[in-house]
């Protein structure tokens, strides 16, 4: 679906006609409203299938975390460029042995001087190959007694010299990407919270990538082009019941950005909001199949949208932390169960 | 609306739910019904407290429609009649063909068809064994009345559509309440089920189905609204019953109340709104 797709040109173009930041301060490039309106912008931005991956990750993402985790110092660095649609960032969280096991991550970071040198093996990483800068989560201190304690976050410029980038098409119709680091250096003032404390950043990280209304404009879209294939009193309740469940889906994420912004936890909020609206997808790319028949495959013209969704929507519940993951993050943090 | 009367709103909308919950407490509704056979889980005395609470005001009155799915969810949570929700619309339901729920002999009947809400005198009625204790009764004979029409019907669904989403989430909440205690207490394999990776896995899917009713309630729920709170109601507790195990199986255990009521009120819910919008 195109809101995991990629334009420099549709993020310059928000940036300058002023849609980034809207809740940012403006004295860091934002107008200074509420968090709650950029939530609706966004699932309209989605609604208009605007390609947003470099949005959802450098503005939603990882401006709303820098903007609570990092130093003024980095706030004013990068905050002001993003806001104006000129720097982008991607994220590189996930290495081939460590995904939903986050805290198995082994990518790693040295300290020497007044930099950090960096070497390891990112994937799954989106907007690679256009980002100016990568939001890096690395292991700063291997000997550690839990592996989570050991972590840090560090920005760093894309085009160090160490940062290879390899392009691996997907099934959605976009790319993701492996970035390759080399012993690349980082200055230490590009640090994000404390040393050794990026734990606790990447999770705050976390609680905003989850929040996907986006996808609710996205599933929106799709059911107003379905409309004209309804036909029966049955199809038409299915119809129905997924607009109210699209409903439920932005409940979650505005219920989720309010405990953000008011700094209360929000994990859970944020999973319930991941997952009802990755569910959302799902069961709206189900609905598009069962009512357009063999029609609902063809990839242009007026049904082009519920084709891409369809195949987009097996990425929904795994990109951005899979499905079990929400589960587990809703019933630990949310329900209080045992670990 | 600026900020403070929205806040001062908020907190009416609070006090008046606070009212139905206790009225609630004070007169619990007990479960009347047994398989295969015809039952009421009517309470006078609560509908009784909630007309002296100012219940029939929210019926028409569009201004007032944010307090309906709050102050239901107390009722959905009580496990109390749905009698009161069909009073918003202004009588027994009639969806079903010849059924109609709460009905007896002299009741006014209302049927919601194509925008307008149809009304009849229940002459000759005769209970129905039923999967719930709605008091279902297959109407024999009945005078037709004039019916409602316009801005004033419309107000009525509204508020009956709301009432039924707030009722569902309230069944839910307390449906998951009630899971939730059996399975952090419940040991297996050493540890509370809660503990099981599985068991969080379904309870985390409940929990966020619940979460989206209870979330929905504050919001002024409308008929998309009504037909997904049908489905994830039915969702969420059949994952609950699973959860309880044979417990929850049992008459014993109050977790079936929900199912069983999440179940019927979807059948009627989506009649009801089907036939709303025929034309």
């Amino acid at each position: 679906m195109p809101s995991d797709g990629d334009s420099r040109a549709v993020y310059a173009a928000l940036g300058e006609a002023g849609w980034i930041g809207l809740h940012w301060p403006e004295w860091l490039g934002g107008r200074g409203i509420s968090p709650l309106a950029t939530l609706a912008v966004e699932e309209r931005f989605g609604y208009h299938w605007l390609p947003l991956s470099g949005y959802l990750l450098s503005v939603k993402t990882i401006g709303n975390a820098l903007l609570g985790c990092a130093s003024d110092d980095l706030q004013e660095r990068f905050l002001p460029e993003i806001a104006a649609g000129r720097l982008m960032f991607c994220q590189g969280f996930s290495e081939p042995e460590a995904g939903s096991d986050l805290a198995a991550l082994r990518a790693r970071a040295r300290r020497e001087g007044n930099r950090f040198v960096v070497s390891g093996h990112k994937i799954w990483t989106s907007s690679a190959a256009i980002a100016d800068w990568i939001y890096l989560a690395v292991r700063t201190d291997p000997a550690a007694a839990r592996p989570h304690r050991g972590i840090s976050v560090l920005v760093a410029d894309m085009a160090s010299p160490g940062i290879e980038v390899r392009e691996i098409p997907t099934l959605g119709g976009g790319a993701l990407y492996e970035v390759f680091l080399d012993e690349v250096e980082v200055p230490a003032e590009q640090l994000v919270g404390e040393l050794n404390g990026g734990w606790s950043v990447l999770m705050r990280t976390l609680d905003h990538e989850r929040v996907t209304s986006e996808k609710v404009g996205v599933v929106l879209r799709v059911l107003d082009d379905l409309e004209a294939a309804v036909g029966t009193p049955g199809k038409r309740r299915e119809l129905r019941a997924l607009r109210g469940e699209a409903h439920a889906a932005r409940l979650h994420g505005r219920r989720a950005v309010e405990l953000l912004a008011a700094g209360r936890p929000a994990a859970a909020a944020a999973s319930m909001a991941k997952l009802s609206a990755a569910m959302l997808v799902r069961r709206a790319a189900d609905l598009g199949a069962r009512l357009l028949g063999p029609a609902a495959l063809v990839e242009a013209g007026p049904g082009a949208r519920v084709a891409s969704l369809g195949r987009a929507a097996v990425g929904s519940t795994i990109a951005g932390g899979a499905a079990e993951i929400q589960r587990r993050v809703i019933a630990r943090m949310g329900l209080e169960c045992p670990a | 609306m600026s900020v403070r009367v929205a806040s001062d709103r908020a907190h009416e909308v609070d006090r008046f739910a606070e009212t139905v919950a206790a009225a609630v407490a004070r007169h619990p509704t007990a479960d009347p019904w047994r398989p295969g056979a015809a039952a009421s889980d009517v309470l006078p005395q609560l509908e009784a407290a909630l007309a002296a609470a100012g219940w029939d005001e929210l019926a028409e009155d569009p201004e007032l429609i944010g307090f309906v799915a709050p102050a239901a969810a107390e009722l959905g949570r009580g496990f109390a009649s749905l009698r009161p929700i069909d009073r918003l619309l202004g009588g027994a339901l009639a969806v079903g063909g010849r059924l109609a729920r709460y009905a007896a002999a002299g009741d006014r009947l209302v049927t919601p068809r194509a925008g307008r809400l149809e009304l009849a005198s229940a002459e000759q009625v005769s209970a129905v064994a039923y999967a719930d204790s709605l008091h279902v009764a297959s109407v024999e004979a009945a005078r037709p009345e004039a019916a409602v029409e316009g801005p004033l019907a419309a107000a009525r669904m509204r508020s009956w559509v709301a009432g039924s989403v707030g009722y569902l989430a309230g069944v839910c909440q307390e449906g998951l309440r009630l899971t939730l205690e059996h399975t952090r207490s419940r040991v297996a394999f050493g540890r509370p089920l809660a503990a099981l990776e599985p068991v969080q896995q379904t309870l985390a899917d409940a929990a966020a189905l619940v979460e989206g009713l209870r979330l929905m309630t504050l919001d002024e729920p409308g008929a998309d609204e009504l037909a997904y709170a049908g489905d994830a109601a039915v969702r969420a507790l059949s994952s609950c019953q699973q959860l309880t195990g044979a417990l929850g199986f049992t008459l014993e255990f109050p977790l079936q109340r929900a199912y069983r009521r999440v179940r019927a009120s979807r059948a009627w819910t989506d009649a009801a709104l089907e036939s709303w919008e025929a034309s």
